[in-house]
């Protein structure tokens, strides 16, 4: 793959928002992401799932937020000391909701070559790659997407649960 | 006398011989003449005569004769009897002079025992005083020996005392100078302690100014930290600005990104503004950076100058007292140099006195060694009269009295023990061994038969060792050729030695000789003991 900084060639470069989480780096596609938002109030829910970090409100709607960290590391969730959350677009054409990520910080725009989305796994969170001198993981809002359709099956931390 | 009586007969035998021859020649001429009454009357004339002869002159004679040889006899036995006095005398037994027998008149008796009691209580008294005197001499010697002694180590004292005196003179004369230099050492200290006490009261004042400087700097650096710390939140509210500039940099991207190619210009402005806001968040870290050195170096030099502060009240509390010491040791100067004097005035006194003292003390040296010498010589004298005391002593020892201070008497005693057991001689023995407790001086007691060998003895433990009275004494030893012995054999009498060197002590002694005799009086052995004279004359 080969990145450039630049949004013109949209056939052949894909951009992605690159966001921090404690030590990793993030690719988050840009054409999924609404709104990128500091300074967030987070409500604790009484239906709290797996990488569930609460409940805030986006444009007069609510939204779950969701932490990043959690979802790679399917761990508890953790607050960061200073919360930036992204708001994405999840779910097909016909049914897209929006999902907050809550992350330490969104660092810039980047544009990335020849991205296949057939190339992903149905993991939320791929395996590290490098790129620019660190290493960084691609998140994979289609199998988010997937799974939130998915029979909810308990709180057992590989699995998924209807958001 | 035989040959008188015959000369007595010899008188009327030749009377009768010429008598009748003549009456024959006469009887024969005249017999029957005119002249026969001659012959006749011649005849009986010479007849009375011899009558006459017999009863006035042979007669008378006769008996006069007999009562000659009578007083003869006696004047015999009285000169026995004296000449046994006078030799006992000559032997000094005085004890047996005093009994002279019946053979002397009363009278001479009486004198006899008169004269030996004078000469006994004579020997007897030289005796008593003999011994005070060398007692008093020992005590004299011993006083003056010792007294010689205390004088030499008086003089011994007084050359320690002298070289101490001296020490003491030359001591003071250097205190003397010392105390001066000292006087004017600490003048000079009181001048300069008073300079001393003038430059910390200056410093004081320096540090006191310091101080107030260290208070400003102090007062400053809080309004620095004060200012430092609106610094830090206007930098906050920067980064906020920042950050809050970067989300909308980043939005207006994502807006941009969705308006497809209408947004691209709004995407450069917003990657500019976001660049914007990087380089301004960069910025603000970077004076965050050197804020934080800045508070740093503000808080070390509050640190510094409220540690200066405290270290300048260290110091000047420390030159206050320093200055308050000063004073009192530039007050304790004065009186040290006062006190300098004044002991510089005293020890010159006393280096005179010393000399003076020391000047005495060397008189007073050759007085105690002239003493020491005068009681050497009175030490020489005082064993000069023990040993004339001791001379008389034993001279006044010739003679046997009855006293516990004769010792031939004291051994006649023994003596008279031996004679009865003489031949059992475990008795004898006994007898011997006896002796020591008595007689502690005695050295050795030993019997000696007629032919001069040693058949018993015994040496007092307490003076002699053992193994000296094994190479010296053994039992058959011969003393026939010594003096003593012969002495007594000869005229069986006490004897008693001159001093000699004894082999068992090498000390000096004597010895005293007595002969034991059986009870008829024979003599049947000698009695020696030898008699230890220090311890004698202890005694």
């Amino acid at each position: 793959m080969k990145m450039e900084s630049h949004a013109n060639h949209a056939d052949q470069f894909e951009m992605f928002l690159v966001v921090r989480c404690d030590s990793e780096f993030f690719l988050i596609e840009l054409d999924r992401v609404q709104r990128v938002i500091d300074n967030v109030s987070i409500y604790p829910s009484p239906f709290m799932v797996n990488g569930m970090m609460g409940l805030s409100r986006f444009g007069g709607e609510p939204l779950i937020v969701l932490s990043l960290e959690s979802l790679a590391s399917q761990g508890p969730p953790v607050r960061p000391a200073r919360m930036t959350v992204i708001v994405v677009r999840v779910g097909g054409s016909d049914e897209q909701q929006g999902v907050g990520l809550a992350v330490d910080e969104a660092l810039e725009i980047l544009s990335l070559e020849g991205v296949d989305s057939e190339d992903l796994s149905d993991e939320v969170v791929s395996a590290p790659f490098g790129f620019g001198g660190r290493q960084v993981r691609r998140v994979n809002l289609q199998a988010l997407s997937d799974q939130r359709h998915q029979p909810v099956g308990g709180n057992q931390p590989n699995q998924r649960s209807d958001i | 006398m035989n040959q008188n009586r015959y000369r007595a007969w010899l008188g009327s035998a030749i009377l009768v011989m010429a008598t009748l021859p003549a009456g024959a020649l006469l009887e024969f001429a005249f017999g029957t003449g005119r002249w026969g009454w001659l012959v006749r009357g011649y005849m009986v004339f010479a007849l009375l005569l011899l009558v006459v002869y017999v009863v006035a002159v042979f007669l008378p004679g006769l008996r006069v004769r007999q009562k000659l040889a009578a007083l003869e006899k006696s004047c015999d036995l009285h000169k026995t009897g004296l000449s046994n006095v006078l030799n006992n005398i000559r032997h000094g037994d005085l004890v047996e002079a005093l009994t002279p027998g019946a053979d002397l008149p009363l009278g001479i008796e009486e004198s006899v025992v008169a004269a030996v009691g004078a000469l006994s209580g004579l020997v007897q008294q030289i005796q008593t005083v003999s011994i005070e005197i060398a007692g008093t001499a020992n005590s004299v010697r011993d006083t003056s020996t010792q007294l010689a002694s205390g004088s030499s180590e008086q003089a011994a004292s007084v050359i320690e005392i002298t070289a101490t005196m001296e020490e003491l003179a030359r001591t003071a004369g250097q205190i003397a100078t010392n105390a001066s230099s000292q006087a004017d050492l600490a003048a000079q200290s009181e001048v300069a302690g008073k300079s001393g006490a003038e430059a910390i009261e200056s410093a004081v004042a320096g540090i006191e100014s310091v101080r107030e400087g260290m208070g400003v700097i102090a007062a400053r650096a809080e309004i620095l930290d004060s200012r430092s710390r609106e610094i830090y939140q206007i930098l906050d509210l920067i980064t906020d600005i920042a950050q809050e500039t970067h989300i909308l940099s980043l939005n207006a991207a994502i807006e941009a990104s969705t308006a497809g190619e209408h947004g691209e210009r709004f995407s450069v402005v917003a990657r500019e503004v976001r660049r914007l806001a990087e380089r301004s968040r960069e910025s603000v870290e970077s004076v965050r950076g050197l804020l934080h050195e800045f508070t740093t170096a503000i808080h070390a030099v509050v640190i510094s100058t409220e540690e200066g502060r405290k270290k300048t009240d260290v110091v000047a509390d420390q030159s206050r007292a320093t200055a308050a010491a000063i004073e009192q040791l530039s007050a304790a100067l004065g009186n040290t140099a006062q006190a300098a004097q004044e002991i510089s005035l005293a020890t010159q006194e006393q280096q005179t006195a010393s000399q003076e003292v020391l000047l005495t003390v060397r008189e007073e040296s050759d007085v105690i060694t002239e003493i020491a010498e005068g009681l050497e010589e009175f030490t020489d004298a005082a064993i000069n009269l023990n040993q004339n005391a001791l001379s008389i002593q034993l001279l006044s020892q010739a003679f046997r009295l009855e006293s516990s201070h004769s010792l031939k008497h004291l051994v006649y005693q023994i003596a008279l023990k031996v004679g009865p057991v003489f031949g059992n001689f475990e008795a004898v023995d006994r007898v011997l061994q006896g002796v020591f407790a008595e007689l502690q001086y005695v050295e050795m007691a030993y019997l000696v038969d007629l032919q001069g060998h040693l058949v018993a003895f015994a040496v007092n433990q307490d003076l002699i060792r053992v193994d000296a009275e094994k190479s010296v004494v053994a039992v058959g030893q011969s003393y026939s050729d010594r003096p003593w012995f012969q002495n007594s054999s000869r005229d069986n009498q006490t004897f008693v030695t001159p001093v000699y060197q004894s082999l068992l002590t090498g000390e000096q002694c004597f010895t005293i000789v007595v002969p034991v005799k059986h009870r008829d009086g024979t003599h049947k052995a000698t009695l020696g003991v030898d008699v230890n004279v220090g311890n004698w004359t202890r005694i």
